[in-house]
């Protein structure tokens, strides 16, 4: 009795350290973008998949809502919608970094700001994140949450 | 937690950080402009006709990637123009191209005109600058075209890549005084 009661708490606190760190990704991803959001649209339009005038309203919109995004993670509060957002927009990027590399498109990742050049490690990250944030979509905020019983 | 309950929760994340990503755009020190089409850059080191071998202006100029307009040429979604001169031209070209070397608007009107049922005109030359292209393109953009990209690459790199071509002269342009 003592030892289940033991891997459940273990469990939540591990829910609560994967939301932390997910929501701290996203805010830290959204906060690099915001001094030159002109040169991340321009990263943006180098993946070559949104058409020309979607580029810029699709780089503007972005980096905010990974912000939501990221201030739910870490408040625990709608944990697992934002965390169900969280996966998709990392399968989003995958699935964009994966067109981009396989088409042998030589770009920056644009994840974090800065110059990141993007390559199939990123990729791998990308995809480590998707399965955390499934995980937490899945397990919901654990311990130390804003909303104990939020689901 | 309900499905309507998830479903409210995701609606209200995406449109309240569309609104927050909109304000935080507008405050950025450099803001992007929303109404403006941004396209891709040169990528570094494709292509000898880039903008790292142009000269500045060329550095504002959209691009297209070699390998993209092989298969824009495949589908006839671009139309190509060739800026080199004739004697080039006829000696070999990219299939369909119109050739369209530098010169005044009125000139090379029907030239201009027959390019108008594209959406996107890429054009090329064979220089490492875009020392012929770039006047064109200058000129496209100045008759109105708003999607005009320089090829990254050059008329030789599309043969190297075995991109569709053809010679002879350019028939349908009629350009008037044609100069090498």
């Amino acid at each position: 009795m003592r030892g289940m009661r033991h891997r459940e708490t273990t469990g939540l606190r591990a829910l609560a350290a994967l939301r932390l760190v997910i929501g701290g990704v996203f805010l830290y991803a959204a906060g690099t973008k915001l001094g030159d959001m002109a040169a991340f649209a321009e990263q943006v339009a180098n993946y070559r998949i949104l058409p020309a005038a979607t580029v810029a309203p699709a780089a503007a919109l972005l980096p905010g809502i990974e912000m939501v995004i990221g201030t739910l993670l870490v408040l625990g509060i709608a944990t697992r919608a934002a965390a169900a957002l969280a996966a998709a927009s990392m399968a989003l990027f995958v699935t964009a970094l994966t067109v981009a590399l396989a088409r042998g498109i030589n770009l920056e990742c644009g994840c974090f700001g800065g110059a990141d050049v993007a390559t199939w490690t990123t990729v791998v990250r990308d995809l480590a994140l998707l399965v955390l944030a499934l995980a937490v979509a899945i397990g919901g905020p654990g311990r130390l949450s804003g909303r104990p019983a939020e689901g | 937690m309900n499905h309507r309950s998830l479903s409210s929760q995701l609606l209200a994340i995406l449109a309240s950080g569309s609104a927050l990503g909109l304000g935080l755009n507008a405050l950025s020190p450099h803001p992007v402009a929303l109404s403006v089409p941004v396209y891709p850059a040169a990528e570094p080191g494709s292509g000898t006709c880039s903008a790292d071998a142009g000269a500045q202006q060329a550095r504002r100029t959209p691009t297209m990637p070699l390998r993209e307009a092989l298969t824009a040429c495949a589908g006839c979604t671009a139309a190509f123009v060739d800026a080199r001169g004739t004697a080039a031209f006829a000696q070999g070209h990219i299939a369909g191209a119109i050739h369209l070397p530098r010169g005044d608007v009125d000139e090379l009107r029907q030239a201009i005109e027959r390019l108008r049922t594209f959406a996107t005109i890429v054009v090329y030359d064979d220089e490492a600058g875009c020392q012929l292209a770039q006047p064109v393109v200058d000129l496209l953009v100045g008759a109105g075209f708003t999607d005009v990209r320089l090829l990254e690459g050059t008329w030789s790199d599309w043969q190297a890549a075995q991109g569709p071509a053809q010679a002879g002269a350019c028939e349908a342009c009629d350009t008037g005084r044609q100069r090498d």
